[in-house]
Parts: structure tokens; C-alpha cells; sequence
């Protein structure tokens, strides 16, 4: 019994994994414009890492398994890009602007894997649920 | 008392849980990088242990007697790690296609398992009940 709600719990934490990593693409896509932060800085895009989660003895290979958690939130370091705009409060001396290295194509991208991923463990919880539904059938 | 099924198909259906829980994890990595798919193997080693005809057995009647062939009693659903294949540049190689369709059929295979076991009942409901 465990067993069954075991395997709806690894499906839940990857489905708060990818809303979480849906929830960090929105906010790259929405400061994709953005040119001033609080360090003064244009917005840098949030790469969001995911890790494995297992549980069990040391030293023996783990089988209880616990699903994904997010381990951490990363700045992506690749430069600016510079936009020659003179008329722009944050140019520089020269007009040219620094905007966001947020490419609005990849975020695209990312956003689709991860809500394929989504609807791919909301279907592992409805088929834990129907398995579930015919062990509970079991003698009838 | 009771037939084999009684002992086999509550391993069968053990085992279906456990790669359903491996297919679970590996669906829920699909965006973990570094992370290899996780597969469950039951099937081979139980028929293995069940009919190993080409090889000769050692003839036992007690469970501590030396044996050389593995009881069906025994078999365990072993967890494996493929970690000679890649399939994105991250290091993942967990193919989402193939796992929602191994989901699908080992749901189905538990279902029909657990079908199985109720009719395996239903046998002896039977025998008892007919001889009122």
C-alpha cells in the first residue's frame, strides 16, 4: 500500500519541480526587458538545477526512491547584449544599452519540456490511482 | 494447501509496483541532469527460476538443502541503473516516449495481474461453495 503512494508522492515532486522551473521561466520571460536591478545591473536569466532524491543504506545501492528536488537556482553567466539605443536612460556614453541575456526562444523551449514533463507524471499519478483501484478489486 | 498462483502472482504484482515506482522516478528526472533511467528486471529472472529445463537439478526436499538452481520463491524485482547511453547533452538519457509507454503496459499488466489473483480465488470460493 505504501508502495502505490510511494510512487504518487515521486510523481507530485516532480510535478513541483517543473511548476517551479515553469514558475522561474516566467520570470525570465517577464524581465526580458528589464535593464535596471537592484545591484544595478541589467536582469541576468535564473537557470533553475534539478537533483535525484534516493533514499536507503550507505555503501548498498539505493532503491527507495524519493523522486527530484530542485537543488539549486544559478545565474546564467553569458554577457549582455549591447543594443545601440541613445535615447534610452541607460545608455552609456557611446548609446549603447546593455538588455537581459534572456533569449525569449530558448525560455520558449524550456517552457514546452516543461510542461510536457508535467502532463507526464500527472498521467503516472492517474495510473498509480487505476492500479491502485484494481488491487483494491482484488477477491471481488 | 493452494497452487502456485498463490505465491506468484503477489511477486508479480510486488514487482510491477516497484517499476512503476522506477518509472516514476525516471519521469520525474526527465529534467535532471546526469541522470541515468532506472529499469526493473523480474520477468527474466523468474523464468528463469521457474523452468531452467537445460539445466540439471540438484533434487532437494528441505528449503536448507544445497541447491543449485535459484527458488521462484526467491526472486526479488532487482533494480538496474542503464548508464551506457545518452541521450541529450546534459548527461539524461531518459527517453519520455518510452517511459510513458512502459507506464502504460505495466499499468495494464498489474491490472490483468490483479485480475488474475481474483479469478485464482475465485477457484477455490468455488470448490468450497459446491460442496454444500
Amino acid at each position: 500500500m505504501d508502495g502505490l503512494f510511494k510512487s504518487i508522492n515521486i510523481s507530485a515532486s516532480g510535478m513541483s519541480a517543473e511548476r517551479f522551473r515553469l514558475n522561474v521561466i516566467s520570470q525570465n520571460l517577464a524581465n526580458s526587458d528589464t535593464t535596471r536591478t537592484e545591484n544595478g545591473d541589467p536582469y541576468r536569466r535564473k537557470i533553475v538545477t534539478f537533483q535525484e532524491v534516493l533514499n536507503g543504506e550507505i555503501g548498498k545501492q539505493k532503491t527507495d526512491f524519493g523522486g527530484v528536488k530542485v537543488s539549486s537556482i544559478e545565474e546564467d553567466t553569458t554577457p549582455f547584449k549591447l543594443v545601440y539605443n541613445p535615447d534610452h536612460p541607460d545608455s552609456n556614453e557611446e548609446g549603447y544599452v546593455r538588455m537581459p541575456n534572456v533569449n525569449v526562444l530558448n525560455e520558449m523551449v524550456d517552457m514546452m519540456t516543461a510542461q510536457r514533463a508535467y502532463d507526464s507524471n500527472a498521467a503516472v499519478v492517474n495510473a498509480a490511482k487505476s492500479m491502485y483501484n484494481s488491487a483494491l478489486n482484488i477477491g471481488k | 494447501m493452494f497452487d502456485i498462483n498463490f505465491d506468484v502472482l503477489p511477486k508479480a504484482l510486488d514487482a510491477s509496483l516497484k517499476k512503476q515506482q522506477t518509472i516514476a522516478q525516471n519521469i520525474a528526472n526527465y529534467n535532471t541532469p546526469n541522470y541515468k533511467r532506472k529499469t526493473v528486471s523480474f520477468e527474466d529472472e523468474l523464468s528463469k527460476a521457474i523452468d531452467n529445463k537445460d539445466q540439471l537439478k540438484l533434487k532437494t526436499n528441505n528449503e536448507r538443502h544445497l541447491n543449485n538452481t535459484l527458488s521462484f520463491k526467491k526472486v526479488q524485482a532487482e533494480v538496474k541503473i542503464q548508464d551506457d547511453t545518452s541521450l541529450r547533452n546534459d548527461g539524461n538519457n531518459v527517453d519520455i516516449d518510452a517511459e510513458v509507454s512502459d507506464m502504460v503496459q505495466n499499468t495494464l499488466k498489474y491490472n490483468g495481474l490483479s485480475r488474475m489473483m481474483t479469478y485464482a480465488i475465485n477457484r477455490y470460493s468455488t470448490a468450497i461453495r459446491s460442496v454444500k
